[in-house]
């Protein structure tokens, strides 16, 4: 099976100074013969290459909007992290208009659909029907994570929805039935921080189709919607700024469902590495009376996703303020959430499943060799990691020869420095 | 191709018998080698060599003696006369192997040495001569007692090597958690161990040994709940007693040897399934 992934390599752009093999946290790039080789079934999209690369070798597949003009309707759920970008003054209302007027017939929120999620995994962590720790499951390069590499904790991947599915379901759903179209004409196009995100949508983890027709960078909108935005702003800010928006509990920015569940029984962690140490201790039963674990692969949050434009650390702020300013929910009536969890409205149909990789031979024979080689090439390689046979550890390279995808005479200091 | 001579043969023997012609010396009067590896195929020299060996090959290239220098091999010998290349010969000069080439093929040079009628040296030093048998993998930590902020490093790092073979998860899971456990009892009641690490097809096994107070009555340890952890210890949120009852639980095989003010020696089995 060959997966999805949001970005392409364009070789010809390469001039091989081996940041990405060097950045990849997953070590699914190596370069040789003048050229990258990526292991597929090792990328979990977080999109450290992307940014890594200065020369703009990996180049994100992206949606364009002119893509969408298939649509009879175009609705548009940007993601919470879009309202960071552009700083304290501008009201997210601006945002709204600035997309509406550059061709979208609706905005969708999102931020009613976190909120009622974050009550349904409340209510399901009170009864002790579900294994704990639940993973929260909105950061998809994190599932991708646990595919790859923990597939003992695949059962603990939260059971529902995200709230950006469960905001293009409804969108779809209420427009279909308020125009008379059928859902097939309606687009909704999400604004992601992230390309796993947009994977996500292609081909998701956990279910057979994304709600979600399509997917913009938030790079991308934010060159579109900047001059809109301080036009209207210009023009009739006041009437944009009286627009009702709720932005709830800073969703998106690390630390913020620890803050408002239960503090006590969450731990909020981000980062590849050190999401292997907290997953490693679940592993290993050393984590108690932990319920739930919020976890982002980008450091900060979605706020440093890879198609961000503003410095997570000022988007951070704006959020912060953004939950003060606009966090009080609307009406929301919470019998009504109940009906819903009976009826498995938030609930996926699917269980996501383990990614079989390249290093699982499927026999122990054989990787007990492999591993016999690798270690016996491994003693006699300098350990410097200086990455110039392409691999980005001597580790790494060890293995690769191991398993017959590199030579030993790769490395440069197993040749002879006397001719 | 595979030919390995039982007896230690002493490296002048090969070169007479063979009519070799030597290119790099880098060998002591008299010295003995353990066996002939005959192969071209260089990634069954580093799974199947033994340390201490001759590659017999006729793959000519600076490959062959990295990969004899990799599976700590003495020395090449290439057949059918070939020429060594000169980045070879430099690289084994450089490494400390030696370099002979005969005119037999493949199969006339494995002959005549298995004829060589070998005399083993009276004395053999055993830890020179490592052998590994290409099927086992072998690995092992040592555990401070006392160290709490490095507590857990071991069953991390068994548990990454028995993920990186590629057992089932549970299985896996298992002897992760009962690693830790024993890691955990070592960190609490004794001074140092050595934790040994032999996983096959058939079978993990995990060997802790460590040097401490040891263990009064085995029976009553392995009662859940039974804990001879300090209040300091408790209060870290160690030392509850479900240690060895835990490791019990998840191992197919425990077997504890334990004498009191000397140490403790744990062997837990799984089977592989």
């Amino acid at each position: 099976m060959r997966y999805y992934h949001s970005h392409v390599i364009i070789q010809e752009k390469c001039t091989g100074r081996l940041t990405c093999i060097r950045t990849c946290p997953t070590q699914a790039l190596r370069y040789r013969n003048n050229s990258i080789i990526f292991h597929d079934d090792l990328c979990v999209d977080c999109g450290a290459c992307i940014n890594a690369c200065e020369e703009g070798v990996f180049v994100p597949i992206i949606d364009e909007i002119a893509d969408f003009e298939k649509f009879e309707f175009k609705i548009v759920i940007p993601s919470h992290t879009l309202y960071t970008q552009f700083g304290l003054n501008v009201h997210p209302g601006l945002i709204h208009r600035a997309l509406l007027n550059i061709g979208f017939d609706a905005v969708h929120e999102i931020s009613k659909h976190a909120y009622e999620l974050s009550y349904v995994v409340s209510e399901s962590l009170k009864s002790n029907i579900q294994r704990k720790p639940i993973i929260s499951n909105f950061c998809p390069s994190l599932i991708r994570l646990v595919q790859v590499s923990y597939p003992n904790l695949i059962d603990l991947i939260s059971p529902f929805d995200v709230s950006r599915e469960l905001a293009a379901k409804e969108a779809k759903v209420k427009y279909s039935r308020e125009l008379g179209l059928s859902q097939d004409k309606i687009g909704v196009i999400f604004i992601s921080p992230c390309p796993a995100m947009v994977v996500s949508i292609k081909q998701p983890a956990e279910k057979d189709k994304s709600w979600i027709d399509g997917a913009i960078s938030i790079n991308d909108i934010y060159n579109s919607i900047l001059p809109e935005i301080l036009r209207i702003q210009e023009e009739s800010s006041e009437e944009a700024e009286n627009d009702f928006f709720y932005y709830g509990k800073s969703w998106g920015v690390l630390g913020s469902i620890q803050k408002h569940h239960d503090p006590e029984h969450t731990i909020s962690v981000a980062g590849i590495d050190n999401i292997k140490m907290i997953l490693d201790d679940i592993e290993d039963s050393r984590l108690q009376n932990v319920d739930y674990i919020e976890a982002f692969t980008c450091p900060q949050g979605c706020i440093s996703g890879a198609y961000c434009v503003e410095n997570p650390y000022i988007s951070r702020n704006t959020a912060i303020m953004f939950e003060k300013r606009y966090g009080d929910p609307p009406e929301i009536d919470n019998k009504e959430i109940h009906l819903r969890m009976d009826k498995n409205y938030y609930k996926l149909d699917k269980k996501v499943i383990p990614r079989i990789t390249r290093s699982m031979s499927g026999d122990i024979t054989i990787s007990i060799k492999r591993m016999n080689q690798k270690q016996k090439i491994l003693r006699k390689l300098p350990n410097k990691n200086c990455g110039l046979c392409g691999a980005p550890t001597c580790e790494t390279f060890a293995q690769d020869c191991a398993w017959g995808d590199a030579e030993l005479t790769d490395c440069i200091f197993l040749k002879s420095n006397s001719h | 191709m595979k030919e390995s001579i039982p007896n230690i043969v002493d490296i002048k023997r090969i070169q007479e018998t063979l009519k070799a012609k030597l290119w790099v010396k880098n060998t002591a009067e008299g010295e003995y080698i353990t066996g002939i590896y005959a192969s071209d195929l260089m990634s069954d020299v580093l799974a199947y060599g033994n340390s201490g060996s001759v590659l017999l090959t006729g793959l000519n290239s600076v490959q062959a003696v990295i990969s004899a220098y990799m599976a700590e091999f003495k020395g090449i010998i290439f057949i059918r006369g070939k020429v060594p290349e000169k980045e070879t010969l430099n690289f084994a000069k450089e490494k400390g192997l030696f370099i002979f080439s005969t005119e037999d093929d493949m199969f006339e040079a494995c002959v005549k040495i298995a004829n060589i009628e070998g005399k083993a040296p009276e004395i053999i030093d055993e830890t020179k001569t490592e052998k590994k048998a290409w099927n086992i993998i072998t690995h092992t930590f040592y555990i401070d007692g006392q160290d709490f902020a490095s507590a857990g490093m071991v069953s991390t790092q068994v548990k990454a090597i028995l993920k990186s073979i590629g057992y089932d998860p549970l299985l896996i899971r298992r002897a992760a958690i009962s690693t830790y456990e024993a890691e955990m009892n070592v960190v609490m009641h004794a001074r140092k161990a050595e934790v040994t690490l032999t996983a096959s097809d058939k079978e993990i096994y995990i060997i802790i040994i460590d040097e401490g107070k040891g263990i009064k009555d085995i029976d009553q340890a392995m009662q859940v709940g039974y804990s001879t952890a300090t209040e300091e210890q408790r209060a870290l949120g160690f030392g509850a007693g479900m240690g060895l009852p835990n490791i019990k639980k998840n191992a197919d095989v425990l077997e504890i040897d334990s004498v009191v003010d000397t140490g403790t020696r744990m062997e837990i089995v799984f089977y592989v399934k």
